[in-house]
């Protein structure tokens, strides 16, 4: 008798035991579905670029939905079996100021990081890796992997968006996927900005530049100073005849008086090179017919005062 | 009858009654605004005994208890034509207090005002309408949809006239050769809205300066920008007001092919804020002021345990000003942001303006009401690539003391540089 009721009881336990499973998983599951957290959606893809034939593009692209976000950092790693890493390009990335941009050759895994002043909301690309292939694998987009993400809300407090790595739908890689064939074009103009703060660099004056290129991406920035003018035929001229140094924002002016020219060259991958000058302005007594018009004005009044006293 | 009474009794307010502290709507509705059609609607309530003839007012709003203001901010629309084609993309639209967007419509048509033939976009933000007359001038409205279908805003009318594609001679062998290293064929954009009543406007590519105008007297503005190559874009417009207050920039993300020229119109730059006092004593008003479109409506919010909402009305100059009882505010700090309404356009919300709720009043200093609240690393006012450049120099780097304190001053003052800063600095960014 006492088995058959514990038995019951067993039973009837169990099946609170199922009901209350059931309604906590409703109860939560409906729970979570009405308190979505907002998420901003990351992928890899593989490009269509024709560049040569065993050439494998990944591009790190972000749809941030109904957010709008300003700050991207992240960590991609791939597997070298298959894969050599051989350049990296920001070419039409919504990223156009980089605290981190890795280069070919350094250390796998690649980090990056980056901002976009006043934010960006929609689909987007964020980095390139340009793969040298190694076997006969046709899936290479397998041996590529985001390692590490963090998106960070355009809201003036830096807070983190919890993200999630999806596949891209077939609409949103061809929107990002941007055949841009050979590069023939330089990268973007720009102005560099000369500036100085006593706080910083010791005190000392220094350059700030910045630009990108939509073709391929800028590779490398160089800066010149010159007791000479320049003069280029036009901005894209490969021959300054002044020697280049190459150099990161901001660069610490050498020549600390300011009387020297100062250039700067940036280079895209595709070799295209832009070149611009600081907007200098010279003071007076730097301009050579400042200094013979007072050589002609001290001897006319030497020569009125010895006239008149001799 | 005894029952029909019983029945009613709870609805009706007595004489006696004024007084009352347990007032109440039985069945209250709140509905987004723009949704009711009523013209005789009205609730009546008795605030004061009766006293015939002495009411001399003309224009008597009562905003008391309750009060919602379900808004969504208004699509900008870029719109570029091709061949029997316009592509069409528009911003997200943002909603306040969980109101977001269900989806958008696409409103078409070819007489200017419509009416629209309308085409359903989901939730993508943009659309490419095909089939389309090259030669034949067409209109183009977006409509945002809430999760019920409803329609909640509707996007400013743009135009495209489809042209069709040249096609190009052949057998001349192009023009080969001569490294072609300039943009032919260069794209072009336009950009047009609403700022501050001559006020200037700037316009950044991918963070950068490259155009300013001035806004008309009406505070509108159209800025263009040309010889672009083809690329994917990320321009940004923001003003300065009559005050010398800089708006936060607004972007809007642009994929250029080589020739387009496309439209970005519909801008409504937010309205530009400050406060009179840094700290105000617990009780006393703080005046919250600031620019924006002239005649236009501001909804001001004010962060605090329990969010204020508030409205105020623009002059012929744009400002606006609102006196801020502080009574129910806690001690404290305190944030406050608006956004404007223009007949069915709405902004999204502009910087904010900080102040403490204390026991003495003082007063906000010309600098903090004009310059960035944060970010400023080098103290010029603005927000930019030196100031960039500044903290990208001490990005893991270990920081020297001087460094800290510019830190805990003008970033999120945790004593670390990471992305968080970088992110506030891109927030504040000012060019």
């Amino acid at each position: 008798m006492n088995k058959s009721l514990n038995k019951k009881l067993k039973k009837v336990a169990i099946c609170r035991l199922i009901i209350a499973s059931l309604f906590l998983v409703v109860v939560f599951g409906t729970a979570r579905q009405s308190l979505a957290v907002p998420t901003v959606d990351v992928f890899l893809f593989a490009g269509s670029q024709e560049l040569a034939s065993d050439d494998f593009v990944v591009t790190l692209g972000l749809d941030t939905g109904s957010e709008r976000v300003n700050a991207v950092s992240g960590v991609l790693s791939y597997d070298a079996t298959y894969l050599d890493l051989d350049s990296i390009s920001n070419a039409n990335s919504i990223i156009p100021l980089w605290l981190e941009f890795p280069r070919a050759g350094s250390s796998t895994p690649v980090s990056f990081a980056g901002i976009v002043p006043g934010g960006f909301g929609g689909t987007g690309r964020i980095i390139s890796l340009i793969f040298k292939t190694k076997g006969e694998d046709q899936d290479f987009l397998k041996h590529v992997q985001i390692k590490k993400i963090e998106v960070l809300r355009n809201d003036g407090l830096g807070q983190i968006i919890p993200t999630a790595i999806i596949s891209p739908s077939a609409q949103i890689v061809s929107q990002l996927d941007v055949l841009t064939g050979l590069d023939q074009l330089p990268p973007e103009d720009f102005q560099p900005l000369l500036s100085q703060d006593n706080q910083f660099l010791d005190g000392q004056s220094y350059l700030i530049f910045n630009t990108t290129d939509k073709g391929s991406g800028v590779a490398k920035y160089f800066v010149a100073e010159s007791k000479t003018k320049l003069k280029l035929k036009d901005q894209t001229s490969l021959e300054t005849g002044v020697a280049w140094q190459e150099a990161q924002s901001p660069y610490r002016l050498q020549d600390q008086s300011l009387s020297s020219y100062v250039y700067v060259k940036a280079v895209d991958r595709a070799g295209n090179v832009l070149v611009v000058g600081l907007d200098q302005e010279k003071k007076f007594y730097q301009f050579w017919w400042f200094w013979i018009i007072i050589i002609i004005s001290a001897l006319s009044v030497c020569f009125w005062w010895g006239r008149k006293f001799l | 009858m005894l029952a029909v009474f019983f029945l009613i009794s709870p609805c009706l307010g007595l004489a006696d009654s004024a007084s009352s502290a347990s007032y109440q709507i039985p069945e209250g509705v709140i509905a987004p605004a723009g949704y009711s059609t009523s013209s005789n609607f009205k609730l009546d309530g008795l605030i004061s005994q009766f006293s015939i003839g002495q009411s001399q007012a003309t224009d008597f709003i009562l905003r008391s208890g309750l009060l919602y203001f379900p808004i969504i901010s208004t699509p900008v629309v870029s719109v570029s034509a091709g061949d029997s084609q316009v592509s069409l993309s528009w911003t997200t639209a943002t909603g306040l207090l969980g109101w977001n967007a269900g989806g958008y419509i696409v409103g078409w048509s070819s007489a200017s005002g419509g009416p629209y033939s309308l085409i359903d976009a989901g939730l993508s933000t943009s659309y490419v309408k095909t089939s389309l007359s090259n030669g034949t001038t067409y209109y183009f409205v977006i409509k945002v949809k809430d999760a019920l279908g409803n329609y909640v805003a509707t996007s400013t009318q743009v135009s495209a006239t489809p042209v069709a594609t040249p096609v190009s001679p052949g057998g001349g062998g192009g023009s080969g050769g001569g490294g072609g290293t300039t943009p032919s064929g260069g794209a072009r954009v336009v950009f047009s809205g609403r700022a501050f009543p001559l006020s200037s406007v700037s316009l950044f590519k991918d963070g950068q300066l490259v155009a300013t105008t001035k806004a008309g007297p009406d505070a509108n503005f159209y800025i263009s920008i040309a010889n672009l190559v083809a690329g994917a874009y990320n321009f940004g417009v923001n003003s300065i007001d009559s005050a010398g207050r800089q708006s936060l920039i607004q972007t809007f993300p642009v994929t250029l092919t080589e020739g387009a020229s496309i439209l970005v119109s519909g801008i409504f730059i937010a309205p530009s804020i400050a406060v009179d006092k840094q700290q105000v004593k617990q009780g006393d008003n703080i005046a919250i002021f600031g620019q924006s479109v002239p005649s236009g409506k501001v909804t001001i919010a004010v962060n605090s345990d329990n969010q204020i909402f508030a409205q105020a009305v623009t002059d012929k100059s744009g400002a606006y000003l609102y006196n801020l009882d502080t009574v129910g505010l806690e001690m404290g700090g305190h944030t406050a942001k608006s956004k404007a309404t223009l007949a069915n356009e709405i902004s999204p919300f502009g910087p904010t303006a900080g102040f403490k709720v204390g026991t003495e009043n003082i007063l906000a200093d010309a600098k903090t009401q004009v310059c960035p609240g944060r970010g400023d690393l080098n103290d010029d006012c603005k927000v930019n690539l030196v100031d960039f450049s500044i903290a990208a120099y001490w990005y893991k780097r270990p920081l020297t003391a001087t460094f800290l304190a510019l830190e805990k001053a003008k970033l999120n003052g945790d004593g670390k540089l990471n992305l968080t800063d970088f992110s506030i600095m891109a927030y504040y960014w000012t060019g």
